[in-house]
């Protein structure tokens, strides 16, 4: 064998390693406009394009698909659209002159393109919720539960007595919580983000056999405990799921969990080097396709 | 075979090495590559559920709305092309380069970088490395525009009489307790009212400022008008509330005025040098000319863009794709406030 056939492999491995894939439009080198010497062709604008807006218009485009499979136009949804441009449009009367001043052939457009994809993503949320289930329960623990909080250790004790002799944990609240406290003893969704309560009770709430009261007063690890007792009134999640969609859809974290989520179901994969390159220093999470990024992510979150 | 692995071990071992390590480059270097696409003869950005997400489509979802985009390519070619630079305007794009570039490596540099280099590409330059054309665009169009207003100052200045426009000193007295004060500031004070009485405010204040920064500048805090705010001027308003009631020569009585960072509550004179509209504009201060300059732009809706067509003319422009001259013409209406 010619001794010099592996120093071409390795110097053609070499090479192609060094190669990156940026892409281009078809007609690149149309011209949009020539000013004095300077010409602009449609492939300059696509990479002043790609650049600013790119990773954005991608990610965009990914929802859309995603939207398709995962919760498809209704007419429900079609109604709730055109409602939501009924009360933009009466609240101000120019809005289809500054749609089309923004780009927008009109209105039917602007519903296409915003409000319908916007009331897809909430249907899509709440598809969320039911779809990743283990996830949001591993990380929020929730739970539906009637908490007090009590003014010291011995009250929230003579409330803990109250409660297991079968007295309604609001009456409870109204002899023992504290004046200023959220928790009197109303029905209300416990998860992680309750961050006054002692994570003791939040996973006891979460994790216990059956409903009823709690068998122990928690308090809180700091130097002026707070003390509370709880009655568990549900931690079924099939049965508390619309509650739980309802409080934590708005979870900034959990919007971006839900995208990564379905970009990972249907396996996101990008083919344009510079796109590549932003997501992997700022949006790690979207990659994933490559495991070893996304899980730098998620450790840095 | 086996004589032959004996005789030339060491050679082979080293092989083997570097063959891993070369192996190992490989790999490395190829690991963050992306594969190549493409779908129906289009170059694809990205795939979702065997979706291919092209680059054609991207550009053709965008264009409808990319009518900022196309106004500022237009305008960096014609600035570009209607001003030389001068070697002051080459240091002044160096320095706002400079000040952009230290931000970078001081903050967290990649995303930063990516912020800047994704801004830079909105305003019409391709790469991170344009940040010097960019910089000297801006200085070229301050140019332009200084040139333009110079030449209809007349016509402009109008837009700019009921706008309390004045250039204004201060002297800061620095006190422990404003409503006390010590015999050493009392005697300090009264050191400053009469140097005021008997010479000029400028003089004043650079003898006795406490504020180091307009004591340099004789006291010089800037331009103010109407429109300037706490925030553009980095004081209190209640300074700047007091400036805009005094006439021209005029200077105030001893006010309080809070430090905006710091809280802390110090005396100040202040003093309007002049409210002529035509020695603001011909200050000898550059911080106040483009001040004035940036007030008249701002007080005349869409005065860019004229300065730009009047530079336009100059130069042979010819738009190969009709949609995008309307998309411009219409972006340049709208900053007129001619759109529909």
């Amino acid at each position: 064998m010619n001794k010099k056939v592996p120093l071409l492999v390795l110097s053609a491995l070499m090479l192609a390693g060094c190669s990156v894939h940026n892409t281009s439009i078809n007609d690149a080198n149309e011209q949009l406009m020539t000013i004095g010497n300077t010409t602009y062709t449609k492939g300059d604008e696509y990479t002043m394009i790609k650049k600013s807006n790119g990773p954005a218009l991608v990610i965009q485009k990914a929802q859309e698909i995603i939207y398709e499979k995962e919760v498809p136009v209704t007419d429900a949804m079609k109604k709730e659209a055109q409602e939501q441009f009924d009360q933009i449009s009466q609240a101000n009367p120019d809005t289809e002159t500054q749609l089309k001043n923004l780009g927008y052939s009109g209105k039917d457009e602007y519903i296409e393109k915003v409000l319908l994809p916007s009331v897809q993503a909430e249907a899509l949320m709440d598809k969320y919720f039911v779809d990743d289930q283990d996830t949001i329960e591993s990380q929020y623990h929730p739970s539906l539960a009637q908490v007090v909080q009590c003014e010291d250790e011995e009250n929230a004790k003579k409330a803990l007595e109250a409660l297991k002799d079968g007295k309604d944990a609001q009456e409870v609240a109204k002899q023992y919580a504290v004046d200023s406290s959220s928790y009197k003893g109303d029905e209300t969704l416990v998860t992680t983000n309750d961050t006054a309560l002692p994570t003791r009770l939040i996973n006891a709430l979460a994790t216990a056999k059956k409903p009823g009261v709690m068998d122990e007063v928690y308090a809180t690890d700091d130097d002026q405990p707070s003390y509370y007792v709880a009655v568990l009134v549900s931690n079924n999640y099939d049965e508390n799921v619309d509650q739980i969609a309802e409080m934590l859809g708005s979870d900034s974290s959990l919007s971006k969990g839900c995208l990564v989520y379905y970009l990972t179901k249907y396996n996101f994969e990008v083919h344009d080097q510079e796109l590549f390159d932003y997501y992997k220093t700022n949006s790690p999470e979207y990659l994933v396709t490559r495991p070893d990024l996304t899980e730098t992510a998620s450790e840095t979150d | 075979m086996s004589d032959l692995i004996k005789d030339n071990w060491f050679v082979i071992l080293i092989a083997v090495i570097i063959i891993a390590f070369v192996g190992y480059f490989i790999f490395d270097s190829n690991k963050d590559n992306v594969s190549a696409k493409s779908s129906d003869g289009k170059d694809v950005l990205a795939t979702l559920a065997d979706t291919d997400i092209t680059a054609d489509e991207m550009y053709e979802d965008y264009t409808p709305f990319d009518g900022n985009l196309l106004y500022n390519m237009y305008r960096n070619a014609i600035v570009s092309q209607s001003v030389t630079p001068t070697k002051e305007m080459e240091d002044e794009a160096k320095s706002l380069e400079n000040t952009i570039r230290s931000r970078v490596s001081s903050q967290n540099s990649e995303v930063y970088k990516d912020a800047i280099e994704a801004e830079l590409a909105s305003y019409g330059y391709d790469s991170y490395d344009k940040l010097y054309d960019y910089c000297l665009m801006t200085v070229e169009q301050k140019s332009m525009n200084k040139k333009y207003v110079t030449a209809h100052f007349d016509e402009l200045k109008d837009s700019m009489k009921d706008s309390k426009a004045r250039i204004v000193r201060v002297i800061k007295l620095e006190v422990a307790d404003p409503e006390n004060l010590t015999d050493e500031e009392k005697k300090k004070q009264e050191n400053i009212d009469n140097a005021i009485d008997s010479g000029t405010f400028a003089d004043a204040a650079t003898a006795f400022s406490d504020d180091a920064t307009t004591a340099a500048k004789d006291g010089l805090l800037g331009y103010m008008d109407s429109t300037s705010s706490s925030s553009s001027l980095g004081v209190d308003q209640s300074l700047i509330d007091q400036a805009l009631e005094l006439k021209e020569g005029a200077t105030s009585d001893w006010i309080e005025v809070q430090d905006q960072s710091s809280g802390v509550v110090s005396l100040y004179k202040v003093h309007v040098d002049t409210t002529d509209l035509e020695k603001i504009f011909n200050s000898d201060d550059d911080t106040v000319q483009d001040a004035f300059l940036y007030s008249i732009l701002n007080a005349t809706p869409g005065l860019e863009v004229t300065v730009l067509e009047d530079s336009a003319k100059k130069l042979d422009i010819k738009f190969e794709d009709k949609a995008v001259q309307e998309k411009i013409e219409n972006y340049m209406d709208q900053l007129k406030g001619d759109a529909e």
